[in-house]
């Protein structure tokens, strides 16, 4: 390639959206699970986008996220066919054609979300295609003129909130632990304060998640949209308002500000269709964002934790001075952490903004076309913050000698300070893409033909180093119909990444991509069962080039650890190397192979099915296994990782009217295995060690035999179990795999499934009489297990921490007398490393199926002059989830803010 | 229509003018494109070594991977344990350190050798330091602002620290694979192990090509702690002494196996000539040492058995001072990941003493202490009036301790109970009486060889290859007794009883310094690992002389080597993951 070097001072843009525009979304004929339309979407009253995609289409594997900073920013996960590599696995998400995040748009202005995981799709993204393409489309104008408001009301409320042990069971608890450990008991003649309850300052009893969190808290969702056109012009304008509020509320303490956590935005957007001449066809689109998020002054990341560990009777939330409870344990007060620490807020700007023009070349050539786009995104956040400390104090009960409690002294932990100011920016970035390309269409008899030369460049620059990426394809892309009923589509795609070498930078892509339409040969035409039937076919390599920056190079830093020379404590910096410098670096390649049958049948049943199979290989694993440590820098990647993903998509969709009466139904179901075929491992001294051959994200561990009885069990135990600490009776026994009489990480096996599910599936039903309707969207995982093992949680009191009702009352710990039916080791006051080692103990079934949305509607025909219709509706998500935790989210295990369950009522008014 | 029209170039118009604003990069296509901007600090070989700033740090950083046995940070060798835990003088409770949960009870093997033994062959920092070593060599004399003097003395600072390395290695696994470069990224990674003949050439010449472009002692103490000539003819001497003694120079391997067949583990043949290389090794110290002085032993300032164990204890404890000839650091003393005089894990009680060890000590006038005391008969307390050293070195009862009196007697605080784990003493050396006045803000140093060791070497080297001791190996072996006030070592003995009179010597002036296993190895000195390893319960008992009754009791189980005896023990094995690997490495017979 020449080097063209243009002195304007513009960023660069690049559009697909000739690939984006294949889509036709709506009722059941469209894209056989491949897609789905916005109108669906907003089924589910959610106002980050990525949580109304659950189960909707096949192979998106959509995972509740974690967001602790800003669970009001909470979006799910996406996946396309589960996992394929040891490294980034996310797919590429584009909106109208350039990258960019889902999350920065609103479900209401989204027009339709498409997967694209063939090859063909996967080799026209080249070095980034390999993860598969989320293909976002926003509205377009219609001809006309109309416009839609839709508000929505949403309560939410916390879905299966963890319990933990009042006072008086803490310190039973406790005690109990205690006597276990051969130390006191603390607690025995205050039992009754607790149980009491009548000295709530010297003994607290303080259900502390309960004070941070309101049992409801409400958001508002208001959009305004506005579209119209006519042949050569249409316009799409959106407003989209939401101020929404969590659970975690307290506010009016300081009546200067309060701490609520709310988060207020507002996306603005402009979509504009317009020919300008009778050849020239031009495409613009402007988004902008304004988001304020507000929370407490403390790091609301801990936060939840600091709620779990707290006991009920650590101290009173407040003491009769007006002085935050405290202990010298904790370096906090939960409440005092929400309420007086003072309040951050940040306010993020975004632009997304892309031009895109199409000339017709007709005059020249029949058939013939240019097209050029260009895209600028934008982002800035400010953090403004006004933080503060708080005082605490601890309570100190004073008695009597013999016992009678007669009053408290008191001794003060941390000093308050005023609110201090402080203000940073993250999340800057900017995106830009720019693309060409020559097209010609021409049909000839029975000859389609439409052929493309395309080249598109892309660049994201982030605000700290490591983060730019910069990439460019030219590809040639043909697609040929022979009949209407034969079809090759063919793909070369020379692609580069700037995280390559220079020189080497390049890797071409091509893919082919085959397809009979079976219903339009004369055997099955006019049958009266089968309206289409179409086999297709795809295979090819595409790239993904998300591994480290300058791993080819070989750099030194300084702060590598100093050494004392002289006779005082004084350091001397030692330089730092980074690792020894990637011989031969090459990217992901992944090698695809899809096969798909599609069909409709007596007009109502969509039917499709799909086996793929994906090799991916030259993933960056470690090369420890193969390199001695004696080269002395850190051993390099190596580009031999292989793993290999395979599995099955199935859809139905089915919808019938009968009468005033319909009814639908769109059900898909994924099935991914992954297996690990090269991790460079190297050796292992037990073959049940080797990962090859798995899958990723396996859980490996001990396998346990149950608790130690008695201590003569423990004396005549002969095999050592090296995890630390000393064996009580109550505690667990692990099998010692490879009989060498010491139970260590040696003795780990596959214990089951990953956190990431095999098998995904969500089925959507529809049921409408005259004006009144439902939709429910369940969905479903299968093959997965998750770990137990938050603190408090599963893994009580150690180190002054928590005990739950998970724990207590829900399973049942060993003491002498559970012995024989006991799930859980005896209480510990210690760390006991023996009994929470990594092992099956703590494993649990994570497979659930949640109704994860609920609509009942109904149509309101207002009959006035100008066509307004309405719609009334009332909406409820994470109603329901069956799975075999019972009492935790399986999809939330962790000390985290809590799942919602949210209710909602809306109308929608278009006129 | 024209309306939308000029309103569309409006836009458009608008548009590029805003893209220019917001950007204020080029436009670029084609190859420029990719062009990657530094995304990295940028520092590389040609910008480190252009400035004696940077050069400096990269001598610095190789200086960080001298090894320091006294648990630190994390990842300790040993697990906690110092390599005296698994020989005849100690004993170690602590259940998750090396000695218990590998060597006692046998489960070491190649497969377990990982990092928490006693030497981890592939332990990166060592190997780090040895890769940042070479390129200080390779790469310094590009450097501007150095003089050749400073050049000169940083290549040979460099060679010491992998001289340094390699004598371990040479110790610990016998010939092993030389890295004498800096490793480029296009080499063939192969390296075969060497053979021992050719590793302690290898060390010989490091030394001997270093040494003269070395201060014979930093003559700027803010240098204490580099390399000296001092250190690099005492390293000498060691290698040799080790290299000549019966475990490599002998007629027979120790063990049989394709290392050995290769001569991986041993010269091939016995050779007199090593002990006198060794010999001259000590004499080319000495020779120094009169010439250049310096170095002294540190003496008492009074007859004293205080001074004497000050002397002692400023000996092998404070930085900069005339004995110390490597002092490595890491420090203060109570630096909370110093786990023998700070953190919360106190692995110094973890260490005890045995009964032979302890019986090792002489009496403070250099008699030797009875070997068939009976305990069972104590008039005196068997703990008063011995080797001021045996009070540095071992802890017993109502001595000053953790800011109180020590109980080591049954029932006190330092041992509960007769069945309690442990021998009844425990160490004192460098975790001394374990209060904040010895630890808080004094810095640490650890003796990786001091002059008193060159002392003992010298005269061994001396006794081995003239067939028994002279005048001058006598006056070594007296100078080292003297600075503690022992009388001199009784005239005439022959080679024999002067070579256990030097091994004892070393024994205690050297305890808990990392030589004494290495000491039992080179002479393959099979009884002392089948030793039992016994402890002394002192219960209270007011009928008695001393008020205590002493019962000696020995430690159970048996450790697997007294039973199932090997010479595999002499050397450690290579992991079997670097076995894996390929690359060249043959395993040690046994293992």
């Amino acid at each position: 390639m020449k080097n063209i070097l243009i002195k304007a001072c513009i960023c660069l843009g690049i559009s697909s959206s000739i690939v984006a525009q294949t889509s036709e979304p709506d009722s059941l004929s469209y894209a056989f699970g491949e897609a789905v339309s916005g109108n669906k979407l907003t089924e589910s009253v959610q106002i980050i986008p990525n949580n109304t995609l659950y189960g909707r289409l096949k192979g998106l594997y959509v995972m509740q996220g974690v967001n602790n900073t800003n669970p009001l920013e909470n979006g799910a996960s996406l996946n396309l066919r589960g996992r394929s590599t040891f490294g980034n696995d996310g797919p590429m998400v584009l909106v109208d054609g350039f990258e960019r995040s889902l999350s920065h748009i609103t479900t209401e202005e989204i027009a339709s979300i498409q997967v694209l995981t063939d090859a063909v799709a996967s080799a026209i993204y080249g070095v980034r295609g390999a993860n598969g393409v989320v293909l976002i489309t926003t509205k377009e104008g219609q001809k006309g003129r109309s416009t839609e408001v839709n508000y929505n009301f949403i309560v939410n409320t916390p879905f299966r909130m963890q319990e933990f042990a009042d006072a008086e069971t803490y310190a039973k608890s406790f005690d109990e632990a205690r006597l276990n450990d051969g130390l006191d008991p603390l607690y025995t003649d205050k039992l009754d304060y607790y149980r009491n309850g009548d000295e709530p300052e010297a003994f607290p009893n303080v259900d502390w998640q309960d004070w941070a969190y309101k049992s409801l808290s409400n958001s508002h969702l208001l959009d305004i949209q506005n579209q119209g056109g006519t042949d050569r012009f249409n316009y799409y304008t959106i407003i989209n308002y939401s101020n929404s509020n969590s659970l975690i509320d307290f506010k009016n303490y300081d009546d200067r500000y309060n701490t609520g956590n709310n988060r207020i935005n507002l996306n603005v957007r402009s979509n504009i269709n317009v020919d300008i001449t009778n050849s020239t066809h031009l495409k613009l689109n402007l988004m902008a964002r304004l988001v304020q998020n507000k929370r407490p002054g403390t790091d609301l990341s801990s936060l939840y934790s600091k709620l779990y560990n707290t006991p009920a009777n650590a101290f009173p939330i407040k003491t009769s001075n007006d002085v935050w409870g405290g202990n010298s344990f904790l370096d906090y007060n939960p409440i005092g952490e929400i309420a007086d620490r003072g309040f951050i807020k940040d306010f993020r700007r975004t632009i997304n903004t892309n031009l895109y023009l199409k000339q017709d070349l007709d005059k020249f050539i029949d058939g013939l076309y240019a097209e050029a786009a260009i895209a600028y995104d934008d982002q800035i956040q400010i953090n403004d913050a006004r933080k503060r400390n708080y005082a605490r104090e601890e309570v100190i009960p004073l008695f009597t000698s013999d016992g009678e409690l007669v009053g408290a002294s008191y001794q003060t932990l941390g000093l308050a300070s005023e609110l201090a100011w402080s203000s940073n920016t993250s999340g800057m970035y900017s995106r830009s893409a720019v693309e060409g390309a020559l097209g010609y269409d021409m049909s000839q008899g029975d000859h389609t033909i439409s052929a493309k030369l395309q080249y598109r460049q892309t660049a994201y620059m982030g605000q700290w180093r490591n983060s730019t990426m910069k990439r460019q394809d030219l590809m040639a892309i043909a697609n040929y119909t022979l009949k209407g009923k034969y079809f090759a589509d063919a793909v070369v795609n020379y692609s580069g990444t700037a995280v390559l070498p220079e020189g080497d930078q390049f890797n071409t892509y091509p893919a082919l991509g085959l397809g009979w339409l079976l219903s339009e040969e004369d055997f099955l035409s006019g049958n009266s069962i089968i309206d289409y039937l179409k086999l297709k076919t795809s295979f090819g390599l595409s790239g993904n080039d998300f591994i480290g920056h300058d791993l080819h190079k070989q750099y030194y830093g300084i702060g590598g650890g100093g050494y004392l020379f002289g006779n005082n404590n004084t350091s001397f910096g030692g330089i730092k190397e980074g690792g020894l410098a990637i011989a031969d670096l090459k990217i992901e390649k992944a090698r695809k192979f899809d096969v798909t049958a599609e069909a409709t049948l007596l007009k109502k049943i969509n039917l499709s099915a799909t086996y793929f199979n994906e090799l991916r290989s030259d993933i960056l694993v470690s090369g420890g296994s193969v390199v001695s440590s004696m080269i002395g820098i850190s051993i390099p990647q190596l580009a031999s990782g292989k793993v290999k993903n395979q599995g099955v998509e199935l859809n139905l969709q089915y919808y019938n009217t009968i009468g005033d009466f319909t009814f639908g139904v769109d059900a898909n179901y994924t099935f991914a295995r992954n297996e690990i075929i090269n991790n460079n491992e190297g050796f292992q001294p037990e073959a049940y060690l080797y990962k090859t051959g798995n899958s990723l994200g396996q859980y490996y561990g001990l396998e346990n035999e149950g608790f130690f009885n008695t201590q003569a069990e423990i004396d005549n135990y002969d095999i050592y179990q090296s995890f630390g600490g000393t064996l009580s009776p109550g505690d667990v026994k692990y099998t010692d795999q490879n009989g060498d009489k010491v139970v260590d990480e040696n003795d780990y096996v596959l214990l089951g499934y990953g956190n990431m599910p095999e098998i995904y599936y969500g089925f959507n039903l529809h049921l409408a009489y005259k004006n009144f309707g439902m939709n429910a969207l369940f969905q479903g995982v299968a093959h997965r297990n998750v770990y137990q093992n938050t603190t408090s949680l599963h893994k009580p009191l150690a180190n002054n921490t928590n005990i739950s009702s998970w724990y207590l009352e829900e399973n049942t710990h060993w003491t002498p007398a559970t012995a024989a039916e006991a799930n859980l080791p005896r209480l510990t006051t210690l760390d006991n490393p023996n009994n929470f080692a990594w092992s099956d103990l703590w494993m649990a079934n994570g497979n659930y199926l949640k109704l994860r949305n609920v609509q009942f509607y109904y149509n309101l025909n207002l009959e006035s002059a100008n066509k307004m219709t309405a719609r009334i509706f009332l909406n409820g998500s994470n109603l329901f989830s069956i799975d075999n935790l019972n009492t935790q989210d399986p999809e939330n295990m962790g000390a985290n803010y809590p799942t919602s369950r949210a209710f909602s009522a809306g109308v929608q008014v278009n006129f | 229509m024209n309306r939308i029209k000029n309103n569309i170039k409006a836009i458009v118009g608008l548009l590029i003018v805003w893209f220019a604003m917001s950007s204020c990069e080029e436009l670029r296509f084609g190859n420029d494109f990719l062009d990657q901007q530094p995304e990295q600090i940028g520092l590389t070989v040609d910008t480190i070594f252009d400035s004696q700033y940077f050069a400096n740090q990269v001598l610095t950083k190789a200086y960080t991977s001298l090894p320091y046995p006294i648990p630190y940070g994390n990842n300790y060798a040993m697990g906690g344990d110092l390599l005296e835990s698994i020989t005849d003088h100690s004993y170690s409770i602590c259940h998750y350190a090396a000695g218990q949960s590998q060597y006692y009870i046998g489960v070491y093997n190649s497969t377990t050798e990982m990092k928490n033994q006693k030497y981890y062959f592939s332990r990166p920092s060592v190997w780090e330091g040895i890769r940042k070593a070479w390129l200080m060599v390779e790469h310094v004399d590009k450097v501007p602002d150095m003089s050749d003097g400073e050049k000169a003395r940083a290549k040979a600072e460099a060679k010491m620290i992998v001289a340094t390395h390699y004598v371990d290695m040479l110790r610990h696994l016998g010939g092993v694979p030389i890295i004498d470069h800096a490793v480029d990224v296009n080499e063939v990674m192969h390296y075969p192990r060497a053979t021992v003949e050719n590793t302690v050439n290898f060390i010989v010449e490091l030394i001997d090509e270093s040494k003269n472009d070395l201060e014979w002692k930093v003559s700027n103490t803010a240098d204490d702690g580099r390399m000296t000539k001092g250190y690099a003819l005492g390293l000498k001497l060691r290698t040799l002494l080790f290299a000549a003694s019966p475990l490599f120079n002998s007629a027979t391997p120790y063990m049989d196996g394709e290392a050995s067949t290769k001569k991986l583990t041993w010269y091939g043949n016995y050779d007199a000539n090593r002990w006198e290389q060794a010999r001259l090794a000590g004499q080319e110290f000495f020779d120094a040492l009169s010439a250049e002085g310096g170095y002294e032993l540190i003496q008492a300032t009074e007859a004293t058995e205080e001074a004497y164990r000050k002397a002692y204890n400023d000996a092998y404890f404070t930085r900069g001072n005339t004995e110390v000839l490597l002092s490595i650091r890491t420090g203060y003393k109570n630096n909370y990941n110093n786990r023998f005089t700070g953190g919360a894990d106190n692995f110094a009680r973890c260490q005890n003493p045995t009964l032979k060890y302890v019986n090792l000590f002489p009496y403070a006038d250099g008699s030797d202490f009875p070997k068939d005391f009976d305990w069972s008969n104590v008039q005196t307390d068997p703990y008063v009036g011995r080797d001021p050293r045996f009070y540095e070195t071992v802890l017993t009862s109502g001595r000053p301790y953790a800011g109180a009196t020590s109980e080591l007697f049954v029932g006190g605080n330092h041992r509960k109970e007769a069945t309690s784990i442990g021998t009844g003493f425990l160490m004192y050396k460098f975790s001394q009486d374990y209060t904040s006045a010895t630890a808080v803000g004094a810095v640490d140093n650890y003796p990786h060889l001091r002059l008193a060791e060159v002392y003992l070497s010298y005269a061994e080297a001396i006794n081995e290859a003239k067939g028994g001791p002279d005048a001058k190996a006598y006056e070594c072996v007296n100078t080292v007794r003297s600075r503690v006030g022992l009388s001199p070592l009784s005239p005439g003995l022959d080679q024999a009883a002067f070579r256990k009179a030097i091994l004892k010597e070393r024994a205690c002036e050297l305890g808990y310094e990392g030589c004494h296993w290495f000491d039992i190895v080179r002479w393959k000195d099979e009884a002392a690992f089948k030793d039992d390893i016994q402890g002394i319960n002192q219960f209270i008992d007011a009928s008695k002389p001393t008020g205590y009754r002493y019962e000696v009791f020995t430690i159970a189980p048996e450790r697997h080597w007294k039973t199932n005896w090997s010479p595999k023990w002499y050397l450690s094995a290579f992991p079997k993951v670097d076995l894996e690997k390929d690359y060249g490495i043959i395993q040690n017979p046994g293992w």
